[in-house]
């Protein structure tokens, strides 16, 4: 083949080029640590590195919304438990009391102490976790328990989302806790409040017949605040598994968004070295081409 | 007969004849880095023998022609790959501009905004009567409402900037034409009469025809006086002997105001619309990408942004808000659209949301400040798959676009290398035939300067005889 002066520089230009090209994509991306910076990089990739990071951000929210949910369970179930003693606390007192061995001034001094709870009890079922009354159901902004011992807030249902599609409920609404369905009221039981008032004014009259209802009445609403409490128990239960499982599914979703994204430094490191090795050898053949010509030999 | 007159005059035919040489060897070392240049080459042919007293003497030499090597099978190849890689590489170009608009290592990508929106209504379903929570959901939803006026305004500049581009590139054709038929005439001038090929003026009109054909669909022939004949798109008629045509744009007020491209003849009589009826060259992908990818891209985008505002609109007006709001519900969240044509250029968080954010719908109820039902009706539109006949969710059409773009411009740099290869190739054999090789030519110079100096004794020879000769008489 008739090689020409302008086919001698341009293949050397083209050479130099090219390995020019492949030495900086190599230094690119062993400097940068990303195999995927353009989408042309690759294609595929850069489609499952957009679905990944949005998994990776989502299971995020996931964790925080679950950590959000722990704090509002625990801080119920701290109330709730108190609530229980202090039922607890009345049920002694009440047992205590009607004992005939004490007569009436102890009865009612008793029944102050029975004040003490209600108050105690309403103070707990207005508990807040952040500012937001946590059995208000919707209305946590003001309190559920009137001092009267009427519910106030409604049956909303706090629903969080905990996994992909999976709305929890977080949240115990006080009507359960603290009111008589009318099926409840039919049966002959009452409020929580009303029972401590009946358990309150028994005392205070010496009512043994009252004192003995409100005592049965008082094994019925603990009955009824243990089970919300299991309920509680077995929400965080999940919520906590549910939360492991998030966890180690963030892990392997980063691990595959690494194995699309990041460079595989070996790899790149040891391209770089045998583009660089290519680069120099074409640059020194390059001089060696360009240089002789029969001009240099004619004196 | 012949006398000692008719040696000398062979001796300095023969000078002139390797001055000449001489002459092109010079020339074709002064035009070895010109581009489009062929090599000339000096062409000696004896002369007709004398007969003189029975015997046929040799009546030396003299040039013939000068004549370029030059391949036409070659030319013509390498035109036709500069058709198509003229029009790879235009696309391979700006496919890669468009490639940067949705490029992942941006952070204010559709799909990270739409994450950060659908996570801050996360945050606003823990606290919805939290101000601040409400205020960042407001915030990121004018993040969102951004990223997708970005998008648009950066795919329609593009389209823009690709007009620029078809403008000088229609601009560049007028002028390739115009020196091809210029040169058509100096060809035609040059050559009428003599027999001769005015080497370095083809040379001239080959390269013009070379760049021509890789900015635009060109065929072409030569015509029995020398005169080349280009068509073009549409076999509108480019060159036609000494006259050319000049490409006109005009703006299509059916297409945002791009220009359309047609050609017009040199009397202006007629005046040919070729936008949809290019095939190939550098005009070809400038136009494609300009009305059909970087159009569906924007189209695809649309669609995201009107069908993301309606439903999220549609969930929302089911919501009460706080404060003033909190008996009121059917309000927007995203100002409505009423087409898809430019949802996402006017994609923006409704007055009322922006004004107050006590005014986002999250409740179901009224007077319930911790009410997120609602809030969580319009989270489960991030898993909703109501796009492409409610198919994907809004996260997978984003991926599927941005990777088919991503397939898309890696085809096209595909094709651009393999084009490039292909005329390299076809270069290197142009090359190889009309090249000028220095050592070559300095072989050459050596031949004929020995060449000169022998001629040169010739005519010294004669000279002496001639003394000789005059001496007689004394």
């Amino acid at each position: 083949m008739r090689i020409s002066e302008r086919m001698r520089y341009d293949i050397v230009n083209n050479r130099v080029q090219d390995a020019k090209t492949d030495n900086a994509n190599a230094m690119e991306r062993l400097s940068s640590q990303k195999d995927v910076q353009k989408l042309s990089d690759n294609p595929v990739g850069a489609a499952q590195m957009i679905r990944y990071r949005d998994d990776i951000e989502g299971l995020r929210q996931y964790q925080t919304n679950i950590e959000y949910s722990k704090g509002f369970l625990d801080r119920s179930e701290e109330a709730l438990k108190s609530i229980a003693d202090n039922l607890i606390r009345a049920k002694e007192l009440a047992v205590g009391m009607s004992n005939d061995t004490y007569d009436k001034n102890s009865r009612a001094a008793t029944a102050l102490e029975i004040r003490e709870i209600v108050d105690e009890i309403t103070q707990l079922a207005n508990t807040t976790f952040n500012g937001r009354y946590i059995f208000g159901g919707f209305r946590n902004q003001t309190p559920c328990l009137s001092l009267d011992g009427d519910y106030l807030g409604d049956d909303g249902r706090i629903f969080l989302e905990i996994s992909k599609g999976n709305f929890r409920p977080i949240n115990l609404v006080g009507r359960d806790i603290f009111q008589a369905t009318s099926a409840e009221q039919e049966k002959g039981h009452y409020d929580m409040m009303t029972t401590l008032d009946v358990l309150h004014d028994g005392l205070m009259n010496s009512d043994k017949a009252l004192m003995h209802a409100a005592l049965n009445e008082l094994d019925y609403q603990l009955e009824k605040t243990t089970s919300s409490h299991a309920i509680l128990g077995a929400i965080g239960n999940s919520l906590k598994q549910t939360n492991d499982r998030l966890g180690s599914e963030e892990v392997l979703m980063r691990g595959r968004l690494s194995k699309v994204q990041d460079t595989d430094v070996y790899q790149a490191t040891s391209d770089f070295k045998r583009t660089e090795a290519t680069l120099q050898g074409t640059l020194s053949s390059s001089t060696k081409l360009l240089q002789p010509s029969l001009l240099n030999f004619l004196q | 007969m012949a006398g000692l007159f008719h040696t000398l005059n062979i001796g300095s035919e023969s000078l002139y004849a390797t001055r000449q040489g001489v002459d092109t060897a010079g020339h074709n070392i002064a035009n070895a880095q010109v581009e489009g240049y062929s090599r000339q080459r000096v062409n000696l042919t004896q002369r007709d023998p004398l007969e003189t007293m029975g015997i046929l003497i040799g009546n030396g030499a003299h040039v013939e022609s000068i004549t370029r090597s030059h391949d036409n099978f070659v030319e013509n190849q390498l035109n036709k790959a500069h058709q198509e890689s003229g029009r790879a590489s235009a696309r391979a170009e700006s496919m890669k501009s468009i490639e940067e608009i949705f490029s992942p290592d941006l952070n204010a990508s559709i799909s990270d905004e739409a994450t950060k929106f659908f996570n801050s209504l996360q945050n606003l379903s823990n606290f919805p009567a939290d101000a601040t929570v409400r205020t960042a959901v407001v915030e990121s939803g004018r993040d969102i409402a951004a990223a997708f006026r970005r998008v648009d305004g950066d795919l329609k500049a593009n389209r823009q900037g690709l007009n620029e581009k078809i403008y000088d590139l229609a601009h560049k054709v007028t002028d390739g034409a115009r020196e091809i038929a210029n040169l058509n005439v100096k060809i035609q001038i040059s050559e009428a009469g003599i027999g001769e090929v005015a080497n370095d003026l083809r040379d001239q009109r080959d390269k013009l025809v070379r760049d021509l054909s890789q900015q635009i669909e060109i065929k072409y022939y030569e015509d029995e006086h020398g005169m080349l004949s280009v068509r073009g798109p549409n076999q509108v008629t480019l060159v036609d002997g000494g006259h050319s045509c000049s490409v006109n744009l005009e703006r299509n007020n059916e297409n945002d105001g791009l220009y359309d491209v047609s050609i017009m003849d040199w009397e202006g009589h007629t005046n040919r619309n070729v936008t949809k009826r290019m095939d190939g060259g550098a005009m070809e992908a400038l136009l494609q990408v300009r009305d059909t990818d970087a159009v569906n891209l924007i189209d695809k985008n649309n669609t995201m942004a009107a069908t993301l505002i309606g439903e999220v609109n549609r969930v929302h007006q089911q919501g009460y808000g706080l404060g003033d709001f909190s008996e009121s519900k059917g309000r927007d969240f995203f100002k409505p659209v009423e087409s898809f044509d430019g949802a996402a250029a006017n994609f923006a968080v409704d007055d009322a949301i922006a004004e107050s954010n006590d005014a986002i719908g999250a409740a179901s109820s009224v007077n319930a400040p911790g009410d997120n039902v609602n809030l969580n009706r319009i989270i489960q539109l991030k898993d909703k798959r109501m796009f492409a006949d409610d198919n994907v969710t809004l996260n997978g059409y984003y991926s599927n676009l941005t990777g088919g773009l991503g397939l898309d411009v890696v085809r096209s740099e595909h094709m651009r290398a393999a084009n490039a290869v292909l005329v390299s190739n076809l270069n290197q054999k142009r090359e190889s035939v009309s090249g000028v090789s220095l050592d070559e030519e300095a072989a050459n110079m050596m031949k004929w300067q020995a060449n000169f100096t022998a001629s040169s004794k010739v005519i010294t020879t004669i000279d002496e005889m001639l003394d000789t000769v005059l001496q007689l008489k004394r």
